[in-house]
């Protein structure tokens, strides 16, 4: 039977029962899913499949206003518009800026803003937004989202294969998710640069949580890993990697 | 005439509009329109700008009791349209022009002139040598030779004056005096798709009314089909009995004669209308239209890329401009302007006009942080805490939290010219706080005050 240990080596026993966790809770999805970069290669080692996965929710927690949790989310929406489609911005605030978003990189001509007047507008233009197959990323703001509304967006994303992309306050961080990938967002004081540490809350297929800080350079917009400077410490930090323990 | 010259004269204000050759000749072909209520063929004269409606009315003036009635009735119902009208009647197209554009001594006066039967030569006799529609040049050079009018120009043998000017000179000749055929293109008159439907007794029932919308819709839909037209605008009247009608329009990405689609879109506007009243009568009209093969618009302004460009893509945008409304589904596109809150602008997705030339977004000259991601609709006025007068903020509150700044970059003063209503003159900061939170602060030169403008992401 394959659950009897005498079929696996016991140094593999580990290892395959988080392959066959994986397997079920991607059951209802293929394995191979398009991957789009966040836009920072540090940050796509932590995700397993080295990306964000199309046709997912991704939550982003933003630690208060100016946080950077939304620069980032936008870095990862250009990434998904790269080999075509169109981003849907839903901006329930009407505060979205389009030129600090032409300024990142955004393509204007493939971008359409809506502004819903009320949560239930909000809600309801995701669902459309991520159902067009043509749409590659949806951005938006949404602050509170119901369990029984979110398992909704969610199948909405995977039937449109879209990448959705959420900026939420830290306060609906312990509501119920269907989001498939939970980041947090802390910014830093620093010298050089805006530092950022993003921690990975929550992943399907990875276990525990990881964290990593980032650098966004104050002249091009650069995102790479933010470096101490100081080589013990580096050392001391663990590597992130596929087959997490 | 000068702008300058307009604000010496007109001291009190003008409004001024740039010109739209393209929207005048839509607006004068859709009075062509107009005008078939009194002639089958009406249409625009044939030149680059046309200005001149014309109208064959042979055999038409027995059906309105004379010539002379029937000229005051069309003379009266462009003007009840605010129209200053000058209209000749005559027996050829080119001696009705010709008095029509010379034959009235005051241009600011509305007046009719009928030329009798067989009188066009008298008629034109006097009029300028401009009146036979010539090139400005050789109305020039036969002023030069001392002929000014049409009466001296008809006294030259016709030979001499082929060998001197060529045959244009005699061809107009003879189109103003009638010897010459002269073809109207007429404008075809536009077809009405609307629907109407009385409900004896009114009805307070949604689902009925939404039947009988389906149905009106249906019919419309199957006309336009049939001349392979779709529909891009509609509007739809409610007639609620006592009280005054309700009405709503809806608005297409792309052309279509799909019934379902149209349903979909008007019960989506239906849902957010109240009726005050029962309904005695639905109507609905298709109010803009194209070909069904053609596109209204490309979404993507790229050559070959008409991938996005696409029924989904067309049908997200009616669905999300029929919920949320015209005005909250837009394109945006940068312009260049200094001022944050015009350095861009929005198109509604539904009846954007299209583009005539290639837009070419200004230059970006700002690094992806300078600008914040979301720009307040307001400025909101701060309370700051300075180190010296006028100094920079080294704390400040925002949304009842305070904020220590630990770095600043700036500033990059923003100012706008004297001519703009409402000028800013603004030091703009970006402000990094002792927590890593960074927003984009001004202060404005006026007042010296602090204001908090944009956060960054």
């Amino acid at each position: 039977m394959p659950s009897d240990p005498k079929y696996f080596p016991a140094g593999n026993r580990i290892g395959e029962l988080s392959r066959r966790l994986r397997q079920l809770e991607r059951s209802h999805r293929p394995l191979s899913r398009a991957k789009v970069t966040t836009g920072c290669r540090a940050l796509d080692r932590l995700l397993p499949g080295r990306g964000l996965v199309r046709g997912s929710l991704v939550e982003w927690f933003g630690d208060g206003p100016g946080s950077g949790a939304g620069t980032l989310a936008l870095v990862a929406a250009r990434e998904a518009c790269r080999s075509g489609g169109l981003l849907v911005v839903v901006d329930r605030d009407g505060t979205f800026y389009p030129p600090a978003a032409a300024a990142w990189g955004m393509d204007l001509q493939n971008t359409m803003v809506a502004r819903p007047e009320n949560d239930k507008d909000e809600c309801w233009s995701l669902d459309q937004a991520l159902r067009c197959r043509h749409v590659a990323a949806v951005v938006a703001w949404p602050s509170r989202l119901d369990a029984h509304t979110f398992r909704r967006l969610q199948l909405a994303a995977e039937d449109g294969s879209c990448l959705g992309l959420f900026v939420r306050p830290q306060a609906v961080r312990g509501d119920p998710s269907w989001a498939d990938l939970q980041l947090s967002v802390s910014p830093q004081a620093s010298q050089a640069g805006w530092r950022l540490v993003v921690q990975l809350l929550r992943c399907r297929g990875r276990f525990g949580k990881s964290e990593i800080e980032l650098e966004i350079n104050d002249r091009t917009g650069e995102i790479h890993e933010a470096h101490s400077g100081n080589p013990a410490s580096q050392l001391a930090r663990p590597e992130a990697s596929e087959h997490s323990a | 005439m000068s702008v300058a010259e307009v604000n010496a004269l007109v001291r009190g204000g003008f409004h001024l509009e740039p010109h739209d050759p393209l929207a005048d000749r839509q607006a004068l072909e859709k009075l062509a329109g107009w005008c078939h209520r009194y002639s089958p063929c009406a249409g625009c004269e044939g030149a680059d700008r046309p200005e001149t409606l014309l109208l064959d009315v042979t055999g038409v003036a027995p059906l309105f009791g004379s010539e002379r009635a029937l000229v005051d009735q069309i003379a009266k119902g462009l003007q009840r349209l605010g129209l200053l009208v000058q209209l000749a009647l005559a027996d050829s197209i080119g001696a009705a022009w010709a008095v029509s554009h010379y034959g009235f001594p005051n241009l600011l006066v509305a007046e009719t002139n009928i030329v009798d039967c067989g009188g066009s030569r008298e008629a034109l006799r006097l009029l300028p040598l401009a009146a036979l529609r010539l090139p400005v040049a050789m109305v020039e050079t036969l002023g030069r030779l001392g002929l000014r009018q049409i009466g001296e120009m008809l006294l030259i043998p016709r030979v001499e004056l082929q060998v001197r000017f060529g045959t244009l000179l005699l061809e107009q000749i003879d189109q103003a005096l009638g010897a010459t055929t002269e073809v109207i293109r007429p404008v075809q008159p536009s077809p009405n798709f609307t629907a109407k439907w009385l409900l004896e007794p009114p009805v307070e029932r949604r689902d009925a009314i939404g039947t009988v919308i389906g149905r009106l819709i249906g019919q419309l839909t199957q006309r336009l089909a049939d001349r392979g037209e779709g529909a891009l605008q509609l509007q739809c009247q409610l007639d609620c009995r006592p009280a005054a009608t309700t009405s709503f329009e809806v608005g297409l990405f792309r052309p279509t004669a799909d019934p379902q689609r149209l349903l979909e879109l008007v019960n989506m506007q239906m849902e957010r209308i109240r009726l005050p009243d029962p309904v005695g009568a639905v109507l609905i009209q298709v109010t803009r239209y194209a070909r069904l093969e053609c596109r209204q618009q490309e979404f993507f302004d790229r050559e070959g890329s008409h991938e996005n460009d696409s029924p989904e893509v067309a049908a997200l945008v009616e669905r999300l401009t029929g919920r949320l409304g015209r005005t909250r589904v837009v394109h945006c596109q940068l312009q260049s302007d200094a001022q944050p809150e015009v350095a861009y602008r929005e198109q509604s997705l539904i009846n954007r006009p299209p583009r005539r030339k290639r837009f070419r977004p200004p230059s970006g000259a700002f690094a992806p942080l300078d600008r914040p991601l979301h720009l307040l609709n307001e400025p909101i006025k701060i309370l700051v805490i300075v180190v010296v007068p006028e100094g920079l903020p080294i704390r400040f509150r925002y949304r009842g939290r305070d904020y220590e700044v630990a770095r600043r970059w700036g500033p990059e003063r923003i100012e706008t010219g004297w001519w703009r209503r409402r000028g800013v003159r603004r030091d703009y900061y970006r402000v990094e706080t002792k927590t890593g939170h960074r927003f984009w602060l001004f202060r404005q030169l006026q007042t010296g005050n602090w204001f908090l403008h944009g956060v960054l992401g």
